[in-house]
């Protein structure tokens, strides 16, 4: 009877502090490894301009694409900010993370592909959530990142 | 024209907050508490305020129709009335304040609902030992319209049902199907018993029956094996041995003698 009770208010609390913790782990690993790519690929330069004025060699399109979903925690966090509106913080770096993946997901395309440079950069982010369902929405969304990879002479 | 990319301190990420969530969760759920705090405030200082601005009269005539499906299955009794009347007099209230019903249930219940009607249900009635014990029912329920309980527990639920409802949607009004079984605090039940105690010491010169109707009651709720673990403070209803130690202290304090009832009682139904 009371331990039913307890079962009732201990597990969604055990849950989101299941969640936090495991969101906060994973989100840092996944943090340590982008900065450690991001690192590495910083060879491959990376411009939102459509007009590269070297000669700019061999163009092919480059694809980054990544989905990413927020964990329970965070995800009640938002549902939270709902009532009371405002900037949606628990979203915020896992938005950051969706697209800077994504953008490191284009560039060692273009490493592998021989490319030095990328232009004309597009940034496109999409809710896969089932919105409407009465629980609000899911937090997942895709980033994609595109672009045009080249070879870009150096210049003198 | 040169092109590179610059690294820039991740520590000065302007794209993320840089503040732990749990500091978030825990600054709003703060305000909701004190949100929700300040409906509860709210709604209670209606419910212990505007029911006493309305008349019993005007009670009656306004809240009947809701009490509707509470009065479906019933039949009225000029004795059981009779005794109403008594009691609704020695309490000082209005004429005709009072309407008491007999439900056709098994159920060993009686309630008060809003507009000042009393439903007796026959299972009790076919419990009760003596004339004396029906009374103290009787004078325990005709108490809580007395101090208005009904009126103020049905706005009370009514009100908060339809705020839970404007927020977590669903229809406002589920709760009306429950109202008989209205609960009241400890502190209300306690004052109608109170009343009870002196009704029967003045009508039949002893607390007798109000004694006889608490035993009953504890000897039912042992039968029906209630979690007898539960600690008076978290019940709102009192248990009946706390509920008959309150009314012996109440009689004792008062000097009121406690005689074995000896009226028969005239709505029990022959036991096969």
């Amino acid at each position: 009877m009371d331990w039913m009770m307890m079962a009732k208010v201990a597990w969604p609390l055990l849950l989101l502090l299941g969640a936090l913790i495991v969101g906060s782990l994973l989100e840092k690993r996944h943090y340590a490894s982008i900065l450690k790519r991001e690192a590495q690929l910083h060879h491959i330069v990376v411009v939102v301009s459509r007009f590269p004025s070297e000669q700019f060699g061999s163009q092919f399109l480059v694809t980054g694409s990544v989905v990413v979903s927020s964990d329970y925690f965070r995800r009640t966090l938002a549902m939270f900010r709902q009532i009371f509106g405002g900037n949606v913080k628990s979203y915020e770096s896992m938005l950051d993370r969706g697209r800077r993946e994504a953008l490191l997901r284009m560039k060692a395309q273009a490493a592998g592909q021989g490319a030095n440079a990328v232009f004309n950069i597009k940034l496109e982010t999409s809710s896969l959530s089932q919105t409407d369902n009465g629980k609000g929405a899911l937090g997942t969304v895709e980033v994609l990142a595109y672009g045009t990879a080249g070879t870009l002479a150096d210049e003198v | 024209m040169k092109f590179e990319n610059h690294r820039f301190d991740e520590r000065l990420n302007p794209n993320i907050a840089h503040e732990h969530p749990l500091k978030e969760l825990g600054r709003m759920v703060m305000w909701l508490a004190a949100a929700g705090l300040a409906i509860l405030l709210a709604v209670e200082l209606l419910v212990r305020t505007l029911p006493y601005t309305v008349s019993l009269q005007n009670e009656s005539r306004w809240f009947s129709p809701l009490a509707a499906p509470l009065l479906a299955d019933i039949r009225e009794d000029a004795g059981m009335q009779a005794l109403a009347d008594k009691i609704a007099a020695s309490m000082q209230m209005p004429q005709g304040s009072v309407t008491v019903h007999i439900g056709n249930d098994e159920m060993v219940n009686a309630f008060a609902t809003f507009g000042g009607h009393v439903v007796m249900m026959q299972g009790l009635l076919d419990v009760l030992p003596s004339e004396e014990a029906v009374a103290a029912v009787l004078a325990h329920e005709i108490g809580h319209i007395r101090a208005r309980d009904p009126l103020r527990g049905v706005s009370r639920s009514l009100l908060l049902d339809i705020i839970g409802s404007a927020v977590l949607g669903g229809d406002g009004f589920s709760s009306l199907g429950y109202l008989e079984n209205l609960r009241y605090s400890r502190d209300l039940e306690e004052a109608a018993d109170a009343g009870a105690v002196r009704f029967s010491a003045a009508e039949y010169g002893h607390t007798g029956g109000v004694v006889e109707m608490l035993e009953v009651l504890a000897e039912l709720s042992a039968q029906q094996q209630m979690p007898a673990h539960t600690p008076d403070w978290l019940s709102t209803h009192p248990r009946p041995q706390a509920r008959l130690a309150a009314v012996r202290k109440l009689a004792r304090q008062a000097a009121y003698a406690e005689h074995k009832p000896a009226r028969p009682n005239r709505w029990q139904r022959p036991s096969e």
